[in-house]
């Protein structure tokens, strides 16, 4: 079939005055959005004065395939990814799902349709005003289900001998209830006395008749006031040929030919009665005949009354050929395509059907994907297909295979939605070999709003092996923390990215700030650092020195000097935090009991001696606070003094 | 005799069939000279032997502009270039007005301008964003022959909001000429930065703490001999993929070779080795662009020139368990597709996020979107074009406030006409059954 177009197919036109002289830019977004602009990259006549100032400059925002914003398509997207994700971990499970198994999904996909259809339904006629968007859309939706019901019936549901034409015949009365609509017609009108007088009173038959609803047929016509159950009256025998219709079904145990035989002996009885001119006195009654008979020219006559050329060819086939098999049913479609203007008359949806119709995979996802507007449909149809064995395979090594493809492109167009990225993640884990590499690619796209989200995202790539972006993400948040000052969280990022120069950093801001305040606000952190201590220097003596103060908190007087001597004389204290040090030994020196023996003061003394001598660390203080300190620097070596002389005398 | 014929019907058929599916993927048989159509032929037949090779092209579905708005922007100059960051959520713009602004997506999916700064003294070329593990970090380039780098830092004011302020960090000085292009190189590699300038130095930078972007060193000077106007990381994340660089020079003589250089990392050098030059692009190349890659063995590439040209690059791994022992790893280069649709110099690239789709713009003031089929055969899929306003339009874009809201909504979706010729609203699908026996 011949592509209409496709190069014009899709355009966007931007309105900008400034492009008469300058070229159109664009840069992509996120998912599908672009950002377009009017620039130039004529280089050389840059930086002389241009006047653009008459005009406005302007950054056009383009959007497209955003169906999935609405709220019923979000149900769409939610509901359908269980159902995906079902498929697939069946086909995990067991290689690859049954036929039965298979049409159970399907009909769960049909539900959702067929449930966000009626959400549509109810809101549209909820609401006061005429919704075009609304209309739009269960246009689409019903669209959709009729596509995907005709596929399963096609290509999921055939039953092993080949025969459709029941389920197609269901197909059409399930969708086009256009008889229905006359019956009801019928039935409501008080004007006419009785349905019988109504003018819809024959069409309502025929239609019943061409959707295969001989049962009803036959009760529309008992209303007649000239039904008679005489003998050659017509109408007699128009109800018996109509009773007696064989209808083939695969699970009532009966044979092809066995059907066959009896349906044609049926056939030829409806021919003979005919030409035996049966039905010459009631021409309505003769029509009815002829629909019965199969006769194409009654077909074209109502048209007018019943639709479109394939519910016109399945209920033809249904009088002619009942037992046709789906690889037949395209030699048919043809005449009934020209009967309504050819192939240049059919619209995209037919376009659709008819590739159905004959049976090219290929062809309905083409098509779908062309004039959907939504990826929704061909993705999941091909990944139920491709378990068909329908699905035609990559051959290059570079190339993904189409479910893949659509798989991809699907997601891209949730992408832009930040709620939907469990979504995207799902199916993207399903995307066969090349599912990490897109996962990657997404994963580092999603924004990190919160701590919960990242640590879900966190979770997700564990569970990849995507081990490169959890550090990513952990780095992130490390920054993002940083940059709101908020110490604590940074850490904790930190100690789960395991980097240790950054670790180093986060504990020296943090003694600092001890330092300076003398409190610590993130003490549970620290308390709770276990092992992971060890990832850097600065952490270390952090957490050394939260394990002198709680000794001293617990009146381990003894124990705790013995720490803070340790943190001094192993010189891993930044030296600007050396004072505060000196001075927790302060209480320690002058308790009455003795905790350091001569040689640990003379030890203490020499670390006095060593920051006397720096005077870097005081230049950055205040002039108040450099005499404060000188004070309890005079006042601390007093006490070393003292504790010295009393060392040396006991 | 009677062989002869079975021949030359056989080979009637082949060349038909061939017809029919390289019309169908979008080679026009014109564009091929005779050797290559006669490789392809046999690959299509290849195809058909082993797969029942079906004509399988995708079709990109009918945009449909749900929101087409326009924001008033308050440069007083042309945008030179627009970059968002990571997750789309934030945009610098920069212009010949010497400034760079950025843009935060609020809740209402409105774009806000939280902070606009002069950064040069000259047009503003190019702005792109650092990745967020090194913080909000953006790199400008200027005709002012300067690089900037900059860092954002979040500050309350007196009445407790918050206020963007972008911090200079450094402007590294070393070009002598107008710096053309500056990239981050991928996370993986750490805070590196390159940029290209127009006498022909690529230079690469690194910042060695990234606590403190004041300081940036200079890492390598690669010569290119050539004016230089777009520069690239391969943002492949395999292991065993040094990195990489491709340079393009937009010198517009057409004897000076080829116009494409990739440069790789060697690490037993310890420096960055040209590794290929493109010779049959001898056009000035303007910008070129690999593709997102987070697993692909092979890299793809785009470049743009008075063509659009899509390449895979092939690297074999010689020494794929001893990596030290890779000296030079060897690439094979594969022309994928050109294309000449823009009739004129094609100006810009941009890859969506999965490197699915590529976007380029061309002098003829038009944006074209590119898509591979699940095959690797590329094919245009939609199409932007400008117009200047008419009068109708203009009352419509005047009438825009200036925040920047939906000016005209606009669907080119089409109407499934069969479903609404007569019967006017869908099929309607009665709850209740009017009477037994008619439903399920």
């Amino acid at each position: 079939m011949e592509e209409p177009d496709s190069d014009n197919a899709n355009e966007i036109v931007v309105y900008d005055l400034l492009m008469e002289h300058h070229a159109l830019h664009a840069h992509w977004q996120s998912g599908h959005s672009l950002m377009a602009f009017a620039s130039t990259d004529t280089l050389a006549s840059v930086d002389q004065p241009r006047d653009v100032s008459q005009h406005p400059i302007y950054l056009h925002e383009i959007h497209w395939n955003r169906e999935m914003h609405s709220p019923v398509a979000r149900k769409l997207v939610n509901e359908s990814r269980l159902v995906f994700v079902g498929v697939q971990q069946q086909a995990e499970i067991s290689g690859k799902p049954t036929k039965s198994q298979l049409l159970k999904f399907s009909r769960n996909y049909r539900s959702i349709l067929q449930s966000c259809f009626m959400e549509l339904r109810q809101k549209f006629e909820g609401s006061e005003e005429f919704d075009e968007e609304l209309e739009k859309q269960m246009q689409l939706y019903s669209m959709m289900e009729l596509i995907w019901s005709l596929c399963e019936i096609l290509f999921i549901e055939n039953s092993p001998d080949g025969t459709v034409l029941i389920q197609l015949v269901e197909w059409c009365k399930w969708h086009f209830p256009v008889a229905d609509d006359y019956v009801r017609l019928c039935y409501n009108a008080d004007d006419y006395g009785s349905p019988a007088q109504h003018p819809n009173y024959w069409p309502a038959i025929y239609t019943l008749a061409l959707q295969g609803r001989t049962s009803e047929v036959r009760e529309m016509l008992k209303l007649h006031p000239a039904f008679q159950t005489q003998e050659h009256d017509p109408f007699a025998s128009i109800d018996e040929l109509l009773r007696k219709m064989p209808i083939f079904s695969y699970h009532q145990s009966q044979s092809t030919n066995e059907f066959e035989m009896k349906w044609r002996h049926w056939h030829d009885e409806c021919i003979k009665r005919f030409y035996g001119g049966d039905f010459d006195t009631m021409p309505n009654l003769k029509t009815l005949s002829r629909i019965l008979c199969g006769d194409e020219g009654i077909i074209q006559e109502l048209t007018e009354l019943y639709g479109s050329w394939y519910q016109m060819l399945i209920s033809y086939l249904y009088f002619k050929n009942p037992t046709i098999s789906v690889s037949e049913l395209h030699y048919h479609t043809k005449a009934f395509i020209d009967i309504f203007g050819g192939q240049s008359e059919l619209g995209p949806l037919d376009r659709i059907l008819l590739a159905a119709f004959k049976f090219d995979v290929s062809q309905v996802i083409r098509e779908c994907c062309k004039h959907l507007g939504t990826w929704w449909l061909p993705t999941h149809l091909a990944d139920l297909l491709h378990y068909c064995d329908l699905v035609p395979l990559s051959i290059t090594e570079s190339g993904t295979n189409v479910r893949e493809h659509l798989i991809v492109e699907y997601t891209s167009s949730l992408s832009n939605f930040d709620s939907f990225w469990p979504v995207v993640v799902d199916y993207l884990s399903f995307c066969g070999s090349l599912s990490n590499h897109y996962l990657g690619l997404f994963v580092q796209r999603i924004p990190l709003s919160s701590e919960k989200k990242a640590a879900k995202v966190i979770r997700i790539c564990e569970k990849r092996g995507l081990l490169k972006e959890v550090e990513s993400i952990c780095r992130q948040m490390k920054m993002k923390s940083m940059q709101h000052n908020r110490l604590g969280t940074a850490l904790s990022w930190c100690i789960k990215a395991n980097d240790s120069s950054f670790a180093m950093i986060i504990a020296d801001k943090m003694l600092k700030e001890y330092a300076r305040t003398g409190l610590f606000s993130n003490i549970d952190l620290i308390d709770y650092l276990g092992s992971s201590v060890l990832m850097s220097e600065s952490l270390t003596f952090l957490g050394k020195y939260r394990d002198f103060h709680k000794l001293y908190a617990a009146e381990k007087f003894k124990d705790a000097g013995q720490l803070l001597l340790n943190l001094l004389m192993s010189r891993k204290a930044p030296l600007d935090f050396w004072p505060s040090l000196l001075m927790d030994c302060l209480p320690l020196l002058e308790r009455n009991n003795l905790i350091y023996d001569v040689e640990e003061t003379t030890g203490l003394l020499a670390c006095l001696n060593v920051l006397d001598q720096k005077q870097k660390i005081f230049d950055s203080m205040t002039e108040i606070e450099r005499e404060n300190q000188e004070k309890k620097m005079k006042h601390l070596r007093l006490a070393l003094t003292n504790n010295l002389a009393k060392a040396i005398v006991s | 005799m009677r062989l002869f014929q079975i021949f030359a019907f056989l080979f009637s058929v082949l060349v038909i069939k061939y017809k029919d599916a390289t019309d169908g993927i979008g080679f026009s048989s014109d564009e091929q000279n005779a050797g290559d159509a006669s490789a392809k032929l046999v690959l299509l037949l290849l195809c058909y032997l082993a797969n029942g090779f079906r004509r399988f092209s995708f079709t990109w579905p009918q945009f449909r502009v749900e929101l087409f708005s326009t924001h008033f922007h308050k440069h007083k100059d042309l945008i030179h270039d627009v970059s968002f960051d990571f997750f789309g959520k934030r945009m610098a713009t920069c212009s010949s007005d010497q400034s760079v602004k950025v843009w935060d997506l609020n809740e209402n999916e409105e774009w806000i301008c939280t902070s606009s700064w002069k950064t040069h003294s000259a047009s503003v070329w190019k702005v792109t964003w650092a990745h967020p593990e090194f913080g909000q970090v953006l790199a400008t380039c200027s005709f002012d022959r300067t690089v900037a780098v900059w860092e954002e830092s979040i500050v309350e004011n007196a009445s407790s909001q918050l206020n963007h302020i972008w911090i200079n960090k450094t402007n590294l000085v070393d070009s002598r000429t107008s710096v053309k292009d500056v990239k981050f190189s991928p996370k993986h590699l750490g805070l590196q930065l390159a940029s290209c300038s127009s006498n022909g130095v690529v230079r690469i930078y690194e910042a060695p703490d990234p606590m403190n972007l004041t300081h940036w060193s200079m890492q390598h000077e690669l010569l290119c001999k050539m004016s230089c106007s777009c520069i690239s990381w391969n943002p492949s994340t395999y292991r065993y993929h040094a990195p990489m660089l491709a340079v393009g020079c937009d010198d517009p003589s057409n004897s000076t070779g080829g116009k494409v250089f990739i440069f790789e990392f060697s690490y037993a050098l310890r420096d960055w080795v040209k590794i290929k030059m493109i010779m049959t692009i001898t056009d000035p190349v303007n910008n070129i662009a690999f593709a997102p890659n987070m697993g692909k063995k092979h890299h793809v590439l785009a470049i743009a020139s008075e063509k659009l040209y899509i390449y895979n690059l092939n690297p074999r791994l010689n020494g794929e368990h001893n990596q030290s022992s890779s000296e030079q790893s060897d690439i094979s280069l594969q022309e994928v597709a050109h294309f000449a649709d823009h009739n004129s110099k094609i100006t810009r690239l941009s890859w969506n996020d999965f490197g699915t789709i590529l976007l380029s713009t061309g002098d003829d003031g038009k944006v074209f979107l590119w898509m591979a089929n699940y095959m690797d055969i590329w094919k245009r899929v939609g199409t932007i074009k400008n117009d200047s306003l008419n009068p109708f339009e203009l009352e419509l874009v005047k009438n825009v406030p200036s925040s920047g809201e939906t000016s005209g909504q606009k669907s080119s979706r089409i109407s499934f006409k069969r479903f609404t010729q007569t019967r006017g609203p869908p099929p309607e699908k009665p709850l209740e059954p009017v009477y037994k026996g008619a439903y399920y």
